[in-house]
């Protein structure tokens, strides 16, 4: 068991590494930042100067071990227009997102959990359908499109709604971005428990239990959902990347002070710095909680091996 | 030919084929057909409500945009640029991942724990953010939007059809032309790719889904389709100034994208069903129980 924890984080290693190529040649490809730090009418010495000092005159390889270095010691380089560490200012705006996200993936188990076990007990019938029909517009919703039709809907015709912003802590504020995130991750939630129940519900020791004539609410809950939920998990940690994704989308439709918004305004102000603490922060973010996501797994089902796969 | 009816019977593969026939038809709609230039402003007529909605105006079905542009003339017109990025990104995301994938499966080994760690990567990174950053790097445009969403939709590809990959090579068939001396890359063309075809268009109809709402999300926040051209997320984006003055221009341009998406999700699911085997199978013996 030991082992298999310690395979699995050293498994992430080569991937952090290759992230970090992968951020780091992205501001390669953004060109001369000199362009961009000084006054159009800076001198081609002036020009040298700072290039010397940002160390872009040492080969790739040495600029390379350099950024590594830095970003182990959490840093980014400094912004280019907020003069500020990268970092601290991505940091400064983490809360927002998280808030958001925590929101959406609530809203999103609250309704995608039930909704799903409702469809695949009812499987075959009109609520069945229903439900089906009801993932796939969610799976089909732009956020951009769901969020500016509950402004259209909601913000503008509701007082007591904001149409944008956010104050700390201030569930209002909340409700119309939780509300156009979620409806993805409840689509994907409650098509997946659906499908994940009708596999349990199939098995030998579901028609045991039925068999013994034990009641239809115990065999759901003692036999079916805690071996059909399991898995569900696993889609969650999978969708960490998509609900980031979308809260991009969300924070710019709806202000909201979080990372991806940030990121937005970073590249169009081509603050690169910026930019590659995000996306350095949300893949490293991304990758650890998929490691804890199978280390999770592994403990509620102690049948299932991380490295050599499921046990028979 | 029965087959294509069995397919249609069901309603939401009928539905999705029904909008997918509509939206080619339009984005190959020859503009100078089209009832206004999608492009010329006219002032004059600004922010006219569609036809039946008070002060509406016969001329433009959907009405007219901030800057007095015919909105059905643009959602028309805007489905040509959403469905040619998607459609080609989707290829080279088909190509670059069933290449990876086959590979990955096939060789297996080394090369394949490789494959699979940059898969890995590849889905670690949450795509927004990085097409965000790469497209602000490198600049907005046709063909690096493309691109640049083509490749990063390889890993979905690759994941599922190095796992059939594997299962495949394991088979008799492969076995027996691998006894009669066939190499390696005879046998991924002959007889591994062949065999993915049915799992590769379901993957590629969800794809072209995934696709438009990138790109339409990329153009909702200025940085995808360029804005000369009309393109539908760039509408949306542009419809967020006059939510209250002007709602119809996000509704049928936001809605042009949930329904295309919504029918190519549909499609891939019905062929899915239809095109394996063991559903079918299944569809089959639970018909025969019910009778």
């Amino acid at each position: 068991m030991r082992t298999a924890f310690l395979r699995r984080f050293l498994q992430i290693i080569p991937v952090l590494i290759l992230i970090s190529i992968v951020t780091f040649s992205l501001t390669r490809l953004s060109g001369d930042p000199t362009t961009l730090l000084l006054p159009l009418d800076a001198t081609e010495e002036q020009r040298d100067n700072l290039r010397e000092q940002l160390g872009l005159n040492e080969p790739v390889h040495i600029q390379y071990l350099t950024f590594v270095g830095g970003v182990l010691q959490g840093d980014f380089g400094e912004s280019f227009r907020y003069r500020q560490p990268a970092l601290e200012i991505v940091m400064e705006r983490v809360p927002a997102t998280l808030e958001l996200a925590a929101a959406s993936l609530a809203l999103a188990l609250l309704i995608g959990l039930p909704a799903g076990v409702i469809s695949a007990m009812r499987h075959g019938t009109i609520t069945d359908g229903a439900v089906q029909f009801g993932a796939f517009i969610g799976q089909a919703m732009p956020p951009f499109y769901t969020g500016l039709l509950l402004l259209v809907f909601l913000g503008i015709n509701v007082d007591w709604i904001p149409t944008g912003g956010r104050e700390p802590g201030s569930l209002r504020h909340l409700l119309l971005p939780a509300l156009t995130l979620a409806p993805f991750m409840i689509a994907i939630i409650a098509r997946f428990t659906r499908s994940s129940v009708l596999d349990v519900m199939s098995r030998d020791y579901v028609r045991t239990a039925r068999s013994k004539g034990i009641s239809e609410m115990r065999v759901m809950t003692q036999h079916v959902l805690r071996n059909a939920l399991i898995p569900v998990v696993t889609v969650i940690g999978l969708q960490v990347g998509a609900l980031l994704g979308g809260a991009v989308i969300t924070e710019v439709v709806f202000g909201w002070p979080g990372i991806g918004r940030l990121a937005v305004t970073s590249v169009l102000q081509r603050d690169f710095p910026v930019v590659q603490a995000v996306v350095m922060l949300t893949a490293v973010v991304f990758v650890f909680v998929n490691l804890i996501v199978d280390l999770l797994y592994t403990w509620m089902d102690p049948r299932i091996d991380l490295y050599e796969g499921t046990k028979s | 030919m029965s087959s294509v009816l069995r397919f249609l019977r069901r309603p939401t593969n009928l539905i999705s084929v029904i909008i997918l026939t509509l939206v080619v038809v339009a984005s190959l709609w020859p503009v100078g057909w089209l009832p206004h230039d999608p492009i010329e402003s006219d002032l004059i007529k600004r922010l006219i409500p569609p036809a039946w909605a008070e002060g509406g105006d016969p001329a433009y079905l959907l009405g007219t945009d901030n800057i007095g542009r015919d909105v059905f003339s643009r959602v028309i017109y805007g489905s040509r640029f959403s469905m040619l990025i998607a459609t080609s990104a989707i290829v080279i995301s088909a190509v670059l991942g069933i290449a990876a994938g086959v590979i990955a499966g096939y060789t297996g080994g080394r090369t394949d724990s490789v494959i699979m760690r940059l898969v890995d990567v590849q889905l670690a990174f949450p795509v927004i953010i990085l097409l965000i950053a790469v497209v602000g790097v490198v600049g907005t445009g046709l063909v690096p939007l493309i691109l640049v969403i083509g490749i990063t939709g390889w890993a979905q590809y690759a994941r599922i059809v190095r796992g059939s990959t594997l299962s495949i090579a394991n088979t008799e068939y492969v076995e027996a032309a691998r006894a009669l001396g066939a190499g390696p890359i005879r046998i991924m063309f002959r007889d591994v790719l062949p065999n993915l075809t049915s799992e590769i268009i379901v993957l590629s109809s969800f794809g072209i889904a995934r696709m438009l709402l990138l790109e339409s999300g990329l153009s909702f926040l200025g940085l995808g389709i360029p804005p000369q051209y009309p393109s539908w997320g760039g509408m949306v984006g542009d419809s967020r100034d006059y939510l209250r003055s002007g709602w119809w221009i996000l509704a049928f341009a936001g809605g042009a994208i949930a329904l295309t998406v919504l029918a190519f999700n549909f499609l891939g699911d019905g062929l899915r069903d239809s095109l394996d085997p063991t559903t079918r199978a299944r569809v089959k013996t639970k018909q025969k129980a019910s009778k």
